[in-house]
């Protein structure tokens, strides 16, 4: 049903209170990141802020969209436990739990705060920061032997947590006896609880400028707005049906048994119906997702196929309907564990982009490598003889596009995760990185190339245990489009350069002492159009670049490059060319 | 006996210069064009200049310099800075490419289609060299020296004559990129250098590498430009020991510093208008001012908000990451020289190319074969071709007209006056973006803001872009066109002094930091005498940096002058907790917070702006003549009464349509708009719906 936009406010008051709102949650999180003990909250930024509706209805976020959608469901546990009437000034809430709550998986903690204007719940201020850790069966709580929620840390329901006296200390004892950094979770938690007291502030203060009728009224208008812009788009398009698929290594598991992620679109009128009923039933391992996050992958894969300059907020979910049974990977029952969501999720998203392109084939784009994920190191002793928690995300190459080549490292999927810098890590973590480089022939060769793919390698220092987290895409890895090639998939290596060198497994949990090293090596994006096409003097250049290789000029773009001038041979390169 | 300052603003297009009689306020202004090939032969003859015309300023009477300039900014934006090469440490040649892996926020979050922005010295230009400092400052390898050389050579055989050099760690032990340095000036001595250690000491190496890179690439050309006004000043006989630099976080540098430090005068012209407006502001008492700086090349918005500006350590010259503190600035590359030209698109563009100075608009005449703004505006009739710059500055209309037909109008099929009108459209729609970007992302409203429009270009079209955005007022102030040039004069000379000393404040013992507090100081003073104050008229103040023990990011409080005894220690705990409560909404009163940085901020006040009061005007002042102006949405060229803004006075009133000239600038009211002259000078041009 396409919701009708009120239209009560002038169309500048309207723009300057959506401005205004933004601003508010940009300001919370600046506040969150700034004011965060842990590095991933701090310097990899893996957290986000939130004003939403009394009904939960997110109308403004910041960060990545991976994490507004599901305040939703969040909220709407913490009214089932506190309906608004019992509920004060001062009260914020605290839940972590993917089945009855909206978080992703268990490390994820979401803290909601109602926002009182005059005696009135107005609105909800939220904030969402991934911890480095919850407790569970590793360190960074996230492993391949999970086989139940329980064993990935511990699972918060919605609780109140603090009141306007202060954090409530039972509540934050039992979350800190239950983790292994404690001191980081409450520094953490507090930056949480922080910057949504002050986004109350801010929405008090536009109330007593613009009038709190004004704001109530403007929230659904910026939905509906965002809900036209996409039903506008989705109409222009031609009915019609498409599917894609795409395989994914092993649930951690069952190494030798693909998974199958497959997702059918139909589109009619102004309405999408995405059906993920032939995907893989669910698994054994933590590959789960939860439909908060499949649904926001193919609602994400809709707007950026469509126009990513579409304000994200819940208006965008309403002209999407899914067929998504219990009991598949992308609606698992409970207890299932779910910690490694976050690769299949990129996966998944790239699935959904590569089917919408059958209705918009000016936006086609080759998957980024996908693989994506982290990893957690959890350490005995940090620098100053504590537990410690080192939980860094990684980035990909992008895909290539019809008019460039693809962006080389940054995430291609809904989240913004900066590289956690090198000097901090070495600062905070007994651990040394070796080399930070680009992979050469990593990216799909193309008319136009896939970003390249990024190596990584460490050695520690100290007694630790390590988890991978990549997205599983040792086998089956990126594609490209229009006659443009695959790219490289993910690597990992345990003592690489040594006689103790092995390969390591996706979601592979390894115990580590001072000296041992590991390196990471993740994935290009894939090429558009045929190589050959490539205009020889660019190939020439990544060449020289160090992104390609002279032999893979040769053998997959047909350019001849002599080794000693390091000049094409334009010769050869119109013989290779033309056969 | 000295009596003057003197303050140049040097822009893309004119070289602005205003001396002020220390005891009276007398001010005394002049322009000269300026000379993109060596801006510094410029600041000579504008000074020359303004002597001349102003026997009573003698070289030996002028007691203060200051200036602002482009040269690095333009170098940035136009592409035109050295061929750069980069040194960083083995195996970590992803880092600068890498851009810190981030992606913006927002619709290109999700835009699959995005493009990262490409560094200034690609990976053919990168070398690595052997050697490491651990997190500590521990030397964990020596430094290869060997692949420096190797290195360098490579580069200089590459005609590169910038070097910027980013070690891990540098920030904690510099050795290495010093010495780096030392080879680098024996193998190549022609080569500027620029290492992370002295640009940014910083932990994060990204953010330091990228600052240390714009360094090297603006570098040389700022070092020259340097160089060369040293010598023009000593030319001229100035004799002051204070000669300053703008600095991009709105304070003064001397130059002789400055040389050490182009990356910190990226912004030096644009902070220079922000400071006049926070001036101006406070003297009218309109506390929220959006600037609207149009000069040549390009236009500088910045918003005033309760009479202050924002500082960023995180911001982006032309998609550019640079930590170095600058006042926020948004600059769009859009001004007089802008070229019109029709793109693949067959659609009508607006710049971002410049014609510059040299050979400018097409209506100097000087060779110019583009159509520009100001060639647009001499069209429309709303610039005076014979009375530009006060006649000094020769126009030929017929150039204006012939450029426009040719390149626009025809090939689109228009008229010149259509054309001529459209290349205002564009260009003004360009500014306006810029307007509602800067105020949305302070969530501000434009409704209650007023447009302060200066440079030579501001009052042109400030009308205009003012009325397509809700702002209801626009402040023109008496000297438009070297408002940058009068921000000079009211800058303060601000230092910080940093030590880094990473110590829990419960354990860091108080004889030490007051040893450190000394030691700062004591270099505080020293160089305020060396830049020519007395040092006792400088005002210190002791400030430490700190933080909870987990955190990544430092609060900056302010602590006594007088030196620490134990018991102070608790004092510094409570203001650092309330300040983060007041910023960040909670604090952690528990935990005892680790001193990160200790700082002394020092400030040698300047005599703040004072406009001398205007004496009452005619209320209904005569034109001085009238010419033929095109306005938008009017049909023809409506004859439009001219104003001379000398003879203006206090409660002097112009309805629009009318155009007010004066030497440094044009400014035009539109049809319907009412301009009031109020005390001080300034017009105030209600702008109406």
């Amino acid at each position: 049903m396409e919701t009708k936009a009120p239209a009560k406010l002038d169309p500048i008051t309207l723009e300057i209170i959506i401005a205004r709102l933004q601003e508010m949650v940009t300001t919370m999180e600046h506040l969150l990141f700034h004011s965060g003990y842990s590095t991933i909250l701090r310097e990899s930024h893996d957290g986000s802020c939130t004003l939403c509706t009394t009904e939960g209805y997110c109308i403004e976020g910041s960060g990545g969209p991976l994490h507004l959608f599901s305040y939703y469901y969040t909220i709407k546990s913490v009214l089932d436990a506190y309906p608004l009437e019992t509920m004060k000034d001062g009260d914020c809430f605290i839940s972590n739990d993917p089945y009855l709550g909206g978080t992703l998986h268990v490390p994820d903690v979401v803290i909601i705060t109602p926002i009182f204007v005059n005696g009135e719940i107005i609105a909800f201020s939220g904030s969402h920061a991934h911890k480095p850790d919850m407790g569970g069966l590793v360190p960074g709580s996230s492993g391949a032997a999970a086989r139940e929620i329980f064993h990935e840390g511990l699972v918060l329901p919605a609780v109140k947590f603090w009141t306007k006296d202060g954090v409530i200390p039972e509540v934050l004892e039992i979350i800190k006896h239950n983790c292994r950094i404690p001191e980081i979770i409450e520094g953490d938690l507090r930056a949480q609880v922080g910057c949504t007291l002050v986004g109350c502030d801010q929405v008090r203060a536009l109330c007593a400028e613009y009038g709190t009728e004004t704001i109530k009224a403007a929230m659904p208008e910026i939905m509906a707005l965002s809900e036209k812009r996409l039903r506008d788009g989705i109409e222009a398009w031609p009915d019609g049906v498409s599917e894609a698929e795409a395989m994914v290594d092993h649930d951690g598991v069952d190494l030798d048994k693909p998974l199958r992620l497959h997702v059918k679109i139909t589109k009619t009128g102004r309405d999408i119906e995405i059906d993920f009923s032939q995907t893989n039933d669910q698994v054994k391992g933590p590959t789960n997702l939860r439909p908060q996050v499949s649904h926001i992958a193919a609602v994400m894969a809709i707007v950026s196929t469509l126009d990513p300059t579409i304000p994200f907020n819940d208006g965008l979910r309403r002209p999407v309907k899914f067929i998504n049974p219990e009991g598949k990977i992308t609606n698992p029952r409970w207890p299932a564990p779910v910690n490694s969501y976050f690769g299949l999720a990129n996966v998944l998203y790239s699935t959904c982009i590569r089917a919408l392109a059958k209705f918009n084939p000016a936006r086609a784009v080759a998957s980024p490598g996908i693989g994506l994920g982290a990893i957690a190191v959890g350490y005995d002793q940090n620098r100053t003889g504590r537990k410690a928690v080192q939980y860094e995300l990684f980035v990909s190459g992008q895909g290539a596009k019809s008019e460039h080549d693809g962006s080389s490292g940054t995430v291609g999927f809904l989240n913004v995760t900066p590289n956690t810098p090198i000097e901090v890590i070495e600062t905070e973590f007994p651990i040394r990185v070796k080399r930070y480089e680009w992979i050469k022939d990593s990216a799909g060769a193309g008319k136009h190339r896939g970003g390249m793919g990024n190596r990584k390698e460490y050695e520690l220092l100290g007694d630790a245990t390590t988890t991978l987290r990549l997205g599983h895409q040792f086998k089956y890895g990126g594609w490209g489009v229009f006659e443009g090639k695959d790219p490289q998939t993910v690597r990992a290596f345990f003592n690489p350069g040594t006689n103790r060198e092995r390969p390591l497994k996706p979601l592979e949990t390894v115990r580590m002492e001072p000296g041992d090293s590991f390196l990471v090596e993740m994935p290009g994006g894939g090429g558009y159009g045929s190589p050959r096409q490539r205009v020889a003097e660019e190939v020439l250049e990544d060449v020289l670049n160090g992104y390609v290789s002279i032999e893979a000029a040769e053998s997959d773009y047909g350019v001849a490059i002599d080794p000693t001038t390091m000049k094409l041979d334009p010769t050869r390169t119109a013989a290779l060319r033309k056969a | 006996m000295p009596g003057w300052r003197v303050g140049i603003d040097i822009g893309g297009t004119f070289t602005d210069v205003v001396g002020m009689e220390i005891e009276t306020g007398k001010i005394l202004v002049t322009k000269v064009p300026s000379i993109p090939a060596d801006p510094s032969r410029a600041v000579a003859s504008g000074l020359q200049n303004l002597m001349e015309n102003y026997p009573e300023i003698k070289p030996e009477d002028i007691d203060f310099f200051a200036h602002g300039t482009t040269v690095a900014t333009n170098a940035a934006i136009e592409g035109k800075g050295a061929k750069a090469g980069l040194l960083i440490t083995k195996g970590f040649r992803a880092i600068y490419d890498m851009r810190g892996g981030n992606r913006p926020m927002g619709p290109d979050l999700i835009d699959t289609h995005w493009n990262k922005p490409t560094g200034l010295a690609p990976q053919k230009m990168t070398h690595e060299v052997g050697g490491r400092i651990g997190f500590d400052g521990a030397e964990l390898e020596p430094l290869d020296e060997e692949s420096v050389r190797v290195a360098v050579r490579k580069l200089r055989d590459e005609g590169c004559n910038s070097i910027a050099v980013c070690f891990l760690f540098s920030f904690a032990n510099q050795s290495h990129e010093k010495r780096t340095g030392e080879i680098i000036r024996e193998e190549h001595p022609g080569a500027r250098v620029s290492l992370s250690s002295v640009v940014l000491p910083l932990i994060r190496e990204y953010l330091r590498l990228s600052t240390t890179m714009l360094d090297a690439y603006v570098g040389p050309v700022v070092a020259t430009y340097l160089k060369n006004i040293a010598g023009r000043l000593r030319d001229v006989q100035l004799k002051t020991k204070k000669l300053f630099i703008m600095q991009s976080n709105g304070g003064l540098m001397q130059i002789d510093i400055a040389t050490e430090y182009p990356n910190q005068t990226l912004l030096s012209g644009p902070a220079a208008g922000v400071v006049f407006g926070v001036g101006l502001g406070k003297l009218i008492g309109e506390p929220d001012i959006v600037t609207f700086d149009v000069g040549g090349t390009s236009t500088d918005i910045s918003v005033l908000h309760k009479h202050a500006y924002e500082e960023t350590r995180h911001g982006k010259i032309h998609d550019q990451d640079i930590g170095t503190p600058m006042i926020q600035i948004r600059a769009l590359g859009a001004g007089g020289g802008t070229i019109a030209h029709i793109g693949p698109d067959g659609l009508l563009k607006g710049g971002p190319q410049s014609a510059g100075a040299d050979p400018g608009p097409a209506c100097y005449g000087h060779g110019g074969k583009n159509a520009t703004v100001t060639d647009a505006n001499i069209v429309l009739g709303y610039l005076n071709p014979n009375n530009f710059i006060g006649g000094r500055f020769k126009i030929e209309p017929k150039l204006a007209a012939e450029v426009i037909t040719e390149r626009i109008a025809k090939p689109l099929g228009l008229t010149l006056q259509q054309a001529a009108l459209g290349i205002i459209r564009v260009v003004c729609t360009n500014m306006e973006v810029g307007l509602r970007l800067s105020f949305v992302e302070r969530g501000l409203d434009p409704r209650v803001f007023a447009l302060l429009a200066f440079g030579g270009g501001g009052p042109v079209l400030g009308t205009r872009v003012a009325k397509d955005i809700g702002i209801p007022r626009v402040i023109v102030p008496p000297y438009p066109g070297i408002s940058c040039a009068m921000g000079l004069l009211q800058t303060d000379v601000k230092h910080y002094y940093l030590q880094t000393r990473m110590a829990s404040l419960g354990k860091v013992s108080t004889d030490e930091l007051n040893k450190i507090f000394a030691q700062l100081e004591e270099r505080a003073r020293r160089e305020a005498v060396q830049e020519g104050f007395d040092p006792k008229a400088i005002k210190l103040q002791r400030q430490f940096d700190l933080r909870y023990p987990f955190q990544g990011y430092e609060l900056t409080v302010d602590c006594q002058n007088e030196d620490l005894r134990d018991s102070d220690k608790a004092k510094i705990r409570t203001d650092f907790d309330t300040l983060h409560k007041e910023v960040y909404g909670t604090a952690a009163t528990g935990e005892i917070p680790d001193v990160v940085n200790i700082r002394v901020m020092s400030i040698a006040e300047v005599a703040k702006l004072d406009l001398p009061e205007l004496p009452r005007g005619d209320k209904n002042p005569k034109p001085v003549s009238r010419r033929p102006v095109l306005f938008e949405d009017r049909d023809g060229y409506i004859d439009t009464p001219i104003y001379d803004r000398t003879q203006l006075g206090f409660g002097s009133v112009i309805m629009g349509p009318a155009v007010i000239e004066q030497l440094d600038s044009t400014t035009v009211v539109l049809p319907g708009q009412k301009a009031e002259v109020e005390r001080y000078g300034n017009i105030i041009i209600e702008i109406g719906k």
